[in-house]
């Protein structure tokens, strides 16, 4: 690096005069003092820049026309001083950039630029001292000194490790290149005191560490034993011998070591006592090792005199100890299967493995020996670690040995108890998890126990519960599942105590390892809803989902825009009842169940409330029809008390015209007069709201020939007794007006009911008692309904009827027609129909018509012998006249056509006051 | 040659009771004499072997041995064993020290000499030079002690004198085979020495 920059300086300078000498001006001249400085950061500089005589033959040219600069930056004239004529200094201060050239330049004519020299200043740090120095002899007589240099100098800076004995100066020691802190001394001679220091030095200066002294033979760390074997031994199960081989490179003899060991599957380290191996050897019987067991070796030495350094460990050997003898009897138990009948039962014999702690060598087989009462009753061996035999309800005792290549284990022992054995359970058996174990704690019984036995399987609904177990010595009251646990699951803990004489009760407890939140939370319905509350149901979560024990739940119900509420619930309960709630609200409820570990939701449930309570639409519904229905029965009830009233206003009574005086004191008079039939109907002075009644009668279509009608009359008369309730109905039709019906059934309804029915009345009016009637043309017919029977005497009026019975035709016809005022707005059409009807009606029909007219000596209104209580409807006839013109007309001229009187028409009459002629 | 062994001798029955006043001193430097004196001990005799092996014959034949082959410049270890027991302690010293000065230098010589007569043979010029090292540390540590015993430290000589470059190549073979043995012979002696001096100084 320093070459390079050298190298790019001197090309500069080389340019730099080229281009002089290009220039033709100026030859080059001048150098500066120092040529290379190196300085150190923080410091002041001064530079000397010299011009030559060449540069001065130039009189204008002269120290004063000195010029610095640092690379391209000016340096500030406050920082030259001119010397003399030749020379110019400047002074720099506080260089802190690592580098940079100085030039020093001189203004040719006062303002060409010339560079008369430049040299580059190197910047860098003395070295500092170096410090904790320290040294280690391997073998007999490398040495290896390491130190801490300091910080970089950024110069070239060399180390050297210098030693000295008290008389001599030895040999240094050069690290190797791009080495600072450590140098290996090939040969020093142990037992000979040596001063030994590290001297740094650069441009800058040089700085010596601290000065060390020692004798090499105190600081020797030798390489450590190696070949080192492990053998074992046929006679002693418990002792391994190790042997090894010593370093060969070492200043001194005396050796002492450091023997370590460990079990293969253990981490920590055995060492053999110091003072066992404290003197030098190659080999050690390691004692009081387990049978059976892989043990690793390693092992270092020092200066048997304790001066220098542990050596390194050596490499790790191992050996087996020989095979003993089991040390113990296997965990054994069993299980009954109860369901052989006949006094046997199966007895399913367990045990464990021994762990090779125990077992001392490779278990061969298992000897399992059955007795009963005091002989041998069965012994089996086998290799696996379970054994069904079949044996009677009696007590049996049961052993169990192992056997390895060296003997066999102490026998363990089980009472296997007659049928319906009961002995002490244990109490306050519980279990919590503790440091990732499940610990089962009890108390024991107060009879003396051989042992205890726990246990325990995974409590599922999904999976049956094959326990696993373990046995506990008889102090034991406190132990921990020793099993591959998962977390999560809820186990099922029993812990049976064994008595000399068989087994006591199982006690169980429910724990876990570790508990979670639940898999799914619980699926919350409702049960029932009501407008302000509804009954929310669920079921406790399966075991396998609840990861924990579950603690409580919290419903969280809210509505589609409220706020949620939650609502705890202790975990015991599967039904909850929701109050107060808004009625037609729907509400979104879910649940979730708590461990002690968190909480898991459920489906969010949506359930609407109704409008109404249940029974309350009843309630409202059933009290009104009550009251509806009661309304109706008092309306009846005053509908028949008040019976008369309504008939009067109804049905206003018709005078019975059999009664009628006029009959009396006037049977002969031959009245011409249109007698109205109805003019009774309006007694009480109502008639006045009557205009004008007009009765039309109308001949059927089929219109009898005039020379049957004598006959057909004589037919009549026989039936008019039977038609004789529906002639009255005419006068009691005022409210309704009948039209002519032309309907085409008329024949057939008249051939079906030749005696019976009775088309009769065509009523024309105009509103009856300032009522509006809607259709002001009523056709009323066929109608049997014995009204006014009371009043009327259907038969006086039954006279008109003959026409239409006969030949099976009824013949339809109008008893008459009122007038109304409203009459002016009926349509042409039923005047048309009228008029056509009238025009062909039978002449007879009319004379029968203007007999009783002329019978009836109240409706006589428009006669001249009308009375006086008609007089009103004479003035409504006028009245009407002008609008009633046409029909008034069509009547009148029927009347006039059909004026002459026949002789058989009080024929017609039987039961009226008529007398026959 | 018997004044050199009185005056030094006469010193140190004058600084004895000087001496003895410091023994603490005086311990560790004979100790670390004594030990360096033995560990060089356990070397010497493969440094004769090494050294003949790579001599040829005769050297390196089975059992080669010649007593009577001296140097007139180094002085032999072999003495009388009353008048090695007869000299003082700082005598003993003077003697010994002056012996390994010689052989340090005599050393160089045969690295020097085997240097160009077995170039590349590193094992034979590395157990030289450790050799001389180390008898160049054995003369330390016996100065250490002359100077805790008292006895003034004569400088050191040059026991070669001119040096006798135009030796044959079996001279300086039997020169160093002499240089050799003599190195095992005075490091047995200085064993004796410092043996005698640590029953004497050290409890």
């Amino acid at each position: 690096m320093l070459a390079l920059w050298t190298w790019i300086v001197q090309t500069l300078f080389i340019c730099l005069t080229i281009d002089s000498v290009g220039g033709g001006i100026l030859k080059p001249c001048g150098h500066i003092v120092p040529e290379s400085p190196i300085i150190a950061p923080n410091t002041t500089f001064t530079a000397v820049c010299v011009l030559g005589e060449e540069c001065l033959s130039d009189p204008h040219l002269n120290a004063n026309q000195i010029f610095w600069k640092v690379k391209d930056t000016y340096v500030p004239k406050e920082q030259y001083t001119v010397l003399n004529r030749t020379a110019a200094s400047v002074t720099l201060e506080n260089l802190s950039s690592l580098g940079g050239l100085l030039t020093c330049n001189i203004l040719l004519y006062g303002q060409i630029e010339q560079t008369i020299y430049g040299i580059q200043i190197r910047m860098g740090w003395a070295p500092e001292k170096p410090k904790n120095l320290r040294c280690i002899v391997n073998g007999q007589s490398n040495m290896k000194c390491q130190w801490d240099p300091g910080k970089e100098t950024h110069l070239e800076t060399t180390y050297v490790l210098k030693s000295e004995w008290p008389t001599r100066q030895l040999a240094d020691c050069i690290p190797p290149p791009n080495v600072n802190n450590s140098c290996t001394v090939d040969m020093v001679v142990v037992y000979v005191n040596m001063d030994v220091w590290v001297v740094a030095t650069n441009a800058l200066g040089n700085v010596s560490s601290d000065r060390i002294n020692f004798d090499p033979i105190d600081i020797v760390q030798l390489l450590p034993p190696y070949n080192v074997t492990v053998s074992n031994s046929k006679e002693m199960s418990s002792i391994l011998k190790v042997s090894w081989a010593n370093p060969v490179d070492k200043p001194f003899e005396g050796l002492k070591y450091n023997i370590r060991y460990r079990a293969r599957d253990a981490s920590n380290w055995t060492l053999i006592p110091p003072e066992d191996t404290a003197s030098t050897r190659d080999s050690f019987t390691v004692q009081y090792l387990k049978p059976f067991t892989d043990y690793v070796f390693s092992i270092r030495c020092m200066n048997i005199e304790g001066r220098g350094f542990w050596s390194n460990w050596s490499a790790e050997s191992s050996g087996v100890t020989y095979e003993a003898k089991p040390s113990n009897a296997p965990s054994f138990w069993y299980t009954i299967d109860p369901s052989q009948g006949h006094g046997y039962r199966l007895v399913h014999l367990k045990w464990k493995t021994l762990p090779r702690s125990e077992a001392n060598g490779r278990i061969l087989d298992y000897k399992v020996t059955l007795r009963k009462g005091k002989t041998s009753h069965l012994s089996e061996c086998t290799n696996d670690t379970k054994l069904t035999l079949n044996i009677t309800d009696d007590l049996y005792v049961v052993s169990l040995t192992a056997r390895n290549k060296v003997g066999s284990s102490d026998p363990s022992t089980l009472t296997v108890p007659g049928r319906d054995f009961k002995a002490h359970p244990i109490t306050n058996l519980r279990a919590f998890p503790k440091d990732n174990e499940l610990w089962v704690e009890w108390t024991p019984p107060n009879e003396p126990v051989n042992k205890y036995v726990v246990e325990w399987c995974v409590f599922s609904d999904n999976l049956p519960c094959t326990p696993e177990w373990q046995q506990e010595t008889n102090t034991t009251k406190l132990t921990y599942l020793r099993g591959n646990l998962m977390k999560s699951k809820c186990y099922l803990i029993t812990v049976i105590p064994v008595y000399n004489d068989g087994p006591g009760s199982p006690q169980s407890v429910k724990a876990y390892l570790k508990q979670a939140r639940p898999s799914r939370g619980p699926f919350v319905r409702t049960k029932k809803v009501g407008k302000n509350e509804a009954v929310l149901v669920w079921e406790h979560l399966p075991v396998d989902d609840q990861n924990g024990f579950i603690r409580n739940y919290t419903i969280f119900y809210r509505t589609s825009s409220g706020n949620e509420t939650a609502v705890h619930v202790n975990s015991s309960h599967t039904e909850y009842t929701l109050a107060p709630l808004t009625s037609d609200t729907l509400y979104m409820v879910r649940m979730a169940a708590y461990t002690d570990e968190g909480g898991q939701d459920g489906p969010e449930f949506t359930f609407t409330t109704p409008k109404f309570a249940q029974g309350e639409i009843e309630a409202i519904v059933v009290p009104v029809c009550l009251a509806f229905l009661l309304t109706t029965l008092l309306g009846v009830l005053l509908c028949f008390n008040k019976l008369d009233l309504i008939k009067k206003h109804i049905w206003p009574n018709v005078p019975d015209p059999s009664k009628s005086h006029i009959a009396q004191w006037s049977p002969h008079t031959p009245t011409r007069h249109n007698l109205h039939p109805k003019d009774q109907m309006y007694p009480e002075g109502n008639f006045t709201d009557t205009d004008v009644s007009v009765v039309e009668i109308e001949a059927n279509e089929k219109k009898p020939l005039p020379e049957d009608l004598k006959s057909l009359d004589l037919f009549k008369k026989e039936k008019i007794t039977t038609e004789g309730h529906s002639s009255g109905i005419g006068g009691s039709s005022c409210m309704s007006s009948s039209r002519p019906s032309i309907s085409s059934n008329d024949e057939s309804e008249s051939g079906q009911n030749t005696s019976s029915t009775v088309q009769y009345s065509t009523v024309v009016h105009s509103g009856y008692r300032h009522q509006v009637p809607s259709v002001q043309v009523f056709s009323r017919s066929e109608s049997t309904q014995p009204l006014l029977d009371s009043e009327e005497r259907p038969e006086d009026l039954q006279i008109i009827e003959n026409g239409g019975s006969g030949d099976g035709a009824s013949p339809r016809q109008q008893y008459f027609k009122q007038n109304c005022n409203q009459d002016e707005i009926s349509p042409d059409l039923s005047h048309f129909e009228r008029s056509k009807q009238v025009s062909s009606v039978n002449e007879e029909d009319f004379l029968r018509l203007k007999q009783q007219q002329m019978s009836d000596p109240r409706s006589q209104a428009s006669g001249s012998g009308r009375m006086k209580d008609l007089e009103d409807v004479s003035a409504a006839d006028h009245f009407g006249a002008s609008t009633e013109g046409i029909q008034r007309f069509e009547t009148i001229g029927l009347e006039a056509d059909e004026g002459m009187p026949k002789s058989y028409l009080p024929q017609t009459v039987r039961q009226g006051g008529y007398v026959p002629q | 040659m018997i004044n050199s062994i009185v005056v030094p001798c006469l010193l140190s029955l004058l600084l004895a009771p000087f001496v003895l006043g410091a023994p603490v001193s005086l311990a560790d430097p004979i100790n670390q004499a004594y030990n360096l004196a033995l560990y060089m001990q356990k070397n010497t005799s493969m440094l004769l072997q090494t050294y003949l092996q790579y001599q040829g014959s005769p050297f390196s034949d089975p059992g080669f041995s010649a007593p009577e082959l001296q140097l007139s410049s180094l002085a032999p270890a072999a003495v009388p064993f009353m008048s090695w027991r007869g000299l003082g302690d700082g005598e003993r010293l003077v003697q010994a020290r002056g012996a390994f000065s010689a052989l340090a230098q005599h050393l160089q010589l045969v690295s020097d000499d085997q240097a160009d007569l077995n170039p590349g043979n590193s094992i034979l010029l590395s157990q030289l030079a450790a050799a001389r090292l180390r008898a160049q540390g054995l003369m330390g540590n016996m100065a250490s002690v002359m100077m805790a015993l008292g006895v003034s430290i004569p400088p050191e000589v040059d026991a070669l004198g001119p040096a006798p470059f135009g030796a044959s190549a079996f001279e300086r073979k039997c020169r160093g085979y002499v240089v050799t043995r003599e190195y095992g012979h005075w490091t047995d002696r200085a064993v004796r020495d410092m043996a005698l001096l640590k029953a004497k100084y050290v409890a």
